[in-house]
C-alpha cells in the first residue's frame, strides 16, 4: 500500500475575502492585541515592570511532566509537542484561546499570498537560530519539506495531512513558494501550515546531526534546548536572543518527568514542582484544598468507542448505534471523570466552530437500543469482548459499559490491556470486536478534513482498526477528499454533512471530550491559563 | 578457590540460559513490535514505511540469527539502541543504574542495621517484651505493601513535615547529603519486607548459638558478654543471614521497580517500566539482563564471603 494521496479535481479559483480568512485576519489583530497584553516578549527588549500581574523575566518554572519523550526533532515529535513548541517557532500557529480557534503568524510576516490558484507565496521575518545561526528561505523551505516528502530513511506521522503539496521552493531571502496538486481552501491551507510538526530548523545542522538532532534540538523559539535525561528531565533555558511573539519569560523551565500520577501530586504537594500535568481526576479536589489552582478547558481528546466494522454483527451500523445508545453516559462523566467531561455530541466538540450536531445524538436510551438490535436479529447473549486501554479512566468507562451491555442482555468479556500492546494486535490485523481508547484527531491537525481524514479517511487507520468498508465509507471519503478544495461558502455544509455521515455510522466515535486539568502553584507562576491541547504551553506565563 | 570457580561457571551458564529465555519471551509476547512500538499512530505509517522499520529492528530475520547478533553485539559491548528514543541503550544503563544501585546499596544497609540491631536484641531478650515487640514488628514490616509505605511515608516525611524530598534523585556528584536525602525514604521503604525478615532469621541464628556449650564456656571463663557476643558468636550466627541476605538483595533489585515508580526515581526499574509499556523491546532484554547479572553476581559475592567466614562452606 502506498502512502494515500487527494485526487481532487481542480475547483474554480475564486479570489477575495473569505469567512475563514477573514477569521485568519482577525486573529492575526487579535494575536497584536494579547502581544500587546503580556508585552512583546523579553528579547525584542520590553519587560515591563515587575508589577503584580506583569510578565517579567527571570526565575525558574519547574513542572511534573506525564512521560519520558521519544523525539524533540518537530518532524516526529507528538508526545513532546508540549516541550517543542517552545523550542520552535513555525510560520504560524492556531490560536486556542480564540473561540474560532484562529491561525495566527509566529514567523510569517502576514497571512500566506495566492498568487495563483495552486501557488502560495509566504513572506516570514528573519530571525536567527538557538546556535547564533539566522534563519534563510532554504531552512524555512527544507523544514516544510521534510515532513511532506521525509528524506530516504525518515519517517513522519505528519506527511499525511501534507499530501496536497508538491513543492517548496525559495523565491526571495525572506519568502517561500509552496504549490499545491489543486486548489486548496484558504482555511485548510493555513490551517496545515499551522501543524506543530513544521517547526523551522537550521537545515545543516539537522542534515549533519542526522537521528540525533532529536536529541539535541535547535531551534528559533523562545527557549533554547539545554539537556535531556531520559526518565528524569529536560531542562531549557531563555533564548537571550528571542524577537518573536511568544513570550519566553522563565530564565529556565525544568520538565521532571513523573510518570506515577501519585508521585506527580505528591511532588506538587510538596513543592517541588511548579506545575503539574493532568494528575488523575479524583486528585483534583485534594489539590485545591492544599491551596493550589487547577486551570483545565474543554479539549478536543476524547474517548472513543471503535467497533470491528468487518466483523459480524459489527458490519451493521445499526448494531453499533445500539451499542452506544445503551451507554449510560452521566455515571460515565462522575465516576471515570469526576465531572470533567462532556458528552459527545459530534465527531467534532460543542465549542468547535464548525461542529454541527447531527440527527443521531447518542443520550442513554436503551428502549432504543434494544429495538435497533432486535432490528438488526441480534440474538440475545451475544457475547462480546470489549477491550479497554489499561489508563484509569478508560478502565472506568470500560466498567460501565460492560454493565449498560449487560443490562442489554448481551454476553460482555472485559479485557484492559496496554494501549501499545492492544495497538500492536490490532493493527497487526487481530481480532477484536470493540475496543476503548484515547485520541485527538482534531488537536492533531486543526481543520476538519485533517482531523477528520487522520480516522476515517481511506489508509491503514480506518483499514487496519476501524475496517470500515463499503458505500457509506466510500461515499464518506468522497466528500472528504474534495472537502479542502471547496469555496469557503460551502464548507459549512459540507462539515455538517460529514459529520452527519459518521454518526449515522459509528465505525468509531467519540463518546467524551476530556478537559485536561494542570494544576498550578500561583504562588509560584503566573500567567498560566487553561488550556485547550493537553500538551502544556508555559511559553506565556511568568514567575510570581 | 575451586569451589569459587565452580560457582562462577554455573552463573555464567546461568546467564546464557536467561538471555536465550529473555530473547525468546520478549520476542513471543503478542503484538507486532514496530506496531506496538508506535502505538495507534503507527497507523499513521505507509505499508513501505513499516516494512523498512521491521526490517531496521531485523524482524524480518529469524529468532536464531536475530539472538546470534544480540550475542555478538553484546559481546563487542553494544548494548544496541532503544527503539523509542534512538539512543544507545548503554548510554540509558549507565544513566539508570548508578540510581538502582544506590538505592539498592543504601536499602542493602538499612536492612542490615535493622537486621541486625533488632534481631541480636530479640535474641538477647527471649521471650521478654522486647523479643516480643521485635517479632510484631517485623510481622508488620514484612506484611505491609510497599507502595502504601511509600505513599505514607511521602505524605508524613516529605509534604507534612518537608523532611526530605518526596521524589526524584540527586547523583552522588552532587553532594552526600542530596544523594543521601533522595533515597533515604525510598531505601527505608524497600528495606521494611526483608528487614522483617532478616530480624527472624538473625534472632533465631543468635538464640541458636546462645545455647551453645562454647558461649556458655567462654562466659563462665570469665570473658565479657560483649567480647563473646562480637568475637565468637557472631561469626558462627551470622553465615546463614549473610546466605539469605545475599538472596534477598535480589528481592531488593525486584522491589526497587516499584520504589522507584512510587518515589519517581530513573533508575533501571522505571527504564524497564517504561520499556514494557512502549514496547521498545531491546531496552526491556538488556534492563532484564543486566538485571539478572547482578543478580547472579551479588550471590556469588554472599557465596564467597560465607566462604571466608565458615571454610565449611567451602566444599
Amino acid at each position: 500500500m502506498t502512502r494515500q494521496r487527494l485526487h481532487i479535481p481542480p475547483a474554480p479559483y475564486r479570489p477575495g475575502l473569505s469567512r475563514r480568512r477573514l477569521l485568519y485576519l482577525g486573529a492575526a489583530a487579535s494575536g497584536a492585541v494579547l502581544t500587546g497584553c503580556t508585552g512583546p516578549g523579553p528579547g525584542a527588549g520590553g519587560t515591563g515592570g515587575p508589577a503584580a500581574g506583569t510578565p517579567r523575566t527571570g526565575g525558574a518554572a519547574v513542572v511534573g511532566g506525564l512521560a519520558p519523550f521519544t523525539t524533540f526533532d518537530p518532524q516526529n515529535a507528538s508526545d513532546a509537542i508540549g516541550v517543542t513548541r517552545h523550542l520552535f517557532d513555525a510560520l504560524y500557529e492556531v490560536d486556542e484561546t480564540s473561540p474560532e480557534l484562529a491561525v495566527r503568524p509566529v514567523l510569517a510576516a502576514g497571512p500566506p499570498t495566492r498568487t495563483t490558484p495552486t501557488t502560495w507565496q509566504i513572506r516570514f521575518r528573519t530571525t536567527g537560530f538557538h546556535d547564533g545561526t539566522p534563519m534563510t528561505a532554504d531552512d524555512v523551505a527544507f523544514s516544510i519539506q521534510r515532513v511532506v516528502a521525509p528524506p530516504d530513511g525518515q519517517v513522519s506521522f505528519y506527511s499525511q495531512l501534507l499530501t496536497f503539496v508538491t513543492g517548496v521552493r525559495v523565491v526571495a531571502a525572506d519568502t517561500i513558494e509552496i504549490t499545491t496538486h489543486y486548489p486548496v481552501n484558504d482555511d485548510v491551507f493555513a490551517r496545515r501550515l499551522a501543524l506543530p510538526a513544521l517547526g523551522i530548523v537550521p537545515k545543516a545542522l539537522v542534515e549533519a546531526r542526522g537521528a540525533e538532532f532529536g536529541t539535541r534540538p535547535v531551534g528559533s523559539g523562545p527557549y533554547e534546548f539545554v539537556s535531556y535525561r531520559e526518565n528524569q528531565s529536560v531542562e531549557l533555558r531563555r533564548f537571550a536572543g528571542y524577537t518573536g511573539p511568544s513570550g519566553g519569560w522563565f530564565d529556565t523551565i525544568s520538565w521532571r518527568i513523573l510518570v506515577d500520577d501519585t508521585a506527580r501530586a505528591a511532588a506538587l504537594r510538596a513543592r517541588q514542582v511548579d506545575v503539574v500535568q493532568s494528575p488523575p481526576f479524583r486528585d483534583l479536589e485534594l489539590l485545591r484544598g492544599s491551596g493550589f489552582e487547577v486551570v483545565m478547558a474543554p479539549t478536543p481528546a476524547a474517548v472513543y468507542l471503535t467497533f470491528n466494522c468487518a466483523k459480524a454483527p459489527f458490519t451493521d451500523p445499526r448494531v453499533r448505534q445500539a451499542l452506544h445508545y445503551a451507554i449510560d453516559h452521566d455515571s460515565i462523566t462522575q465516576i471515570a471523570y469526576a465531572g470533567n467531561a462532556t458528552f459527545a455530541t459530534s465527531v467534532l466538540p460543542d465549542w468547535h466552530p464548525d461542529h454541527a450536531r447531527p440527527t443521531a445524538v447518542f443520550d442513554r436510551n436503551p428502549d432504543t437500543a434494544r429495538s435497533l438490535l432486535a432490528a438488526a436479529g441480534v440474538p440475545a447473549g451475544l457475547k462480546i469482548v470489549l477491550q479497554a486501554q489499561q489508563t484509569g479512566y478508560m478502565q472506568q468507562t470500560a466498567t460501565v459499559i460492560r454493565q449498560n451491555w449487560q443490562d442489554l442482555g448481551l454476553d460482555v468479556d472485559l479485557r484492559i490491556e496496554a494501549g501499545t500492546t492492544l495497538a500492536g494486535k490490532i493493527l497487526g490485523g487481530g481480532d477484536f470486536d470493540a475496543v476503548i481508547s484515547s485520541g485527538n484527531p482534531v488537536g492533531q491537525s486543526f481543520d476538519v478534513p485533517g482531523a477528520l481524514s487522520s480516522f476515517y479517511a481511506p489508509g491503514a487507520f480506518r483499514d487496519r482498526f476501524l475496517r470500515w468498508s463499503g458505500p457509506a465509507a466510500d461515499r464518506f471519503a468522497e466528500l472528504l477528499d474534495s472537502a479542502p478544495a471547496l469555496p469557503a461558502e460551502q464548507t459549512p455544509a459540507r462539515y455538517a454533512q460529514l459529520q452527519q455521515l459518521l454518526a449515522d455510522e459509528v465505525p468509531t466515535y467519540p463518546m467524551h471530550y476530556l478537559s485536561v486539568p494542570n494544576v498550578v502553584d500561583t504562588g509560584a507562576v503566573a500567567g498560566l491559563g487553561a488550556q485547550r491541547w493537553e500538551h502544556l504551553d508555559l511559553r506565556r506565563a511568568w514567575r510570581a | 578457590m575451586t569451589a569459587v570457580a565452580r560457582r562462577a561457571a554455573s552463573g555464567a551458564l546461568l546467564l546464557v540460559g536467561a538471555s536465550v529465555l529473555l530473547f525468546a519471551l520478549v520476542d513471543l509476547a503478542p503484538g507486532d513490535p514496530v506496531l506496538a512500538r508506535f502505538g495507534f499512530q503507527a497507523a499513521g505509517l505507509s505499508d513501505e514505511d513499516l516494512a523498512r522499520l521491521r526490517h531496521e529492528y531485523g524482524l524480518d530475520r529469524s529468532l536464531p540469527a536475530r539472538y546470534v547478533d544480540f550475542v555478538r553485539d553484546l559481546s563487542a559491548g553494544d548494548l544496541g539502541t532503544s527503539a523509542r528514543s534512538g539512543q544507545p541503550i548503554g548510554e540509558l544503563v549507565a544513566q539508570a543504574f548508578p540510581v538502582t544501585a544506590s538505592l539498592t546499596l543504601v536499602a542493602a544497609a538499612v536492612t542490615a542495621i535493622l537486621a541486625l540491631g533488632l534481631g541480636i536484641t530479640a535474641a538477647v531478650y527471649r521471650g521478654r517484651w522486647p523479643d516480643r515487640l521485635i517479632t510484631a514488628a517485623s510481622a508488620v514490616g514484612l506484611a505491609a505493601p510497599v507502595f502504601w509505605v511509600g505513599l505514607l511515608a511521602i505524605d508524613t516525611f516529605a509534604i507534612d513535615l518537608r523532611w526530605l524530598p518526596a521524589g526524584g534523585y540527586q547523583p552522588i556528584t552532587a553532594g552526600l547529603w542530596p544523594w543521601l536525602s533522595t533515597l533515604l525514604l525510598p531505601a527505608v521503604t524497600l528495606a521494611l519486607g526483608v528487614a522483617g525478615i532478616l530480624v527472624r532469621v538473625v534472632r533465631a541464628s543468635v538464640a541458636d548459638q546462645l545455647d551453645q556449650d562454647y558461649v556458655r564456656t567462654a562466659l563462665g571463663a570469665g570473658l565479657s558478654r560483649t567480647r563473646v557476643l562480637w568475637r565468637n558468636l557472631l561469626p558462627n550466627a551470622l553465615v546463614t543471614p549473610l546466605t539469605v541476605f545475599g538472596l534477598y538483595v535480589g528481592y531488593l533489585l525486584a522491589g526497587a521497580v516499584l520504589v522507584e515508580v512510587v518515589y519517581a526515581l530513573p533508575g533501571m526499574g522505571q527504564l524497564l517500566v517504561n520499556a514494557a509499556v512502549d514496547g521498545d523491546f531491546a531496552v526491556t532484554r538488556i534492563v532484564a539482563l543486566v538485571t539478572i547479572a547482578v543478580f547472579l553476581a551479588v550471590n556469588l559475592c554472599t557465596d564467597v564471603v560465607a566462604m571466608l567466614i565458615d571454610p565449611r562452606s567451602r566444599t
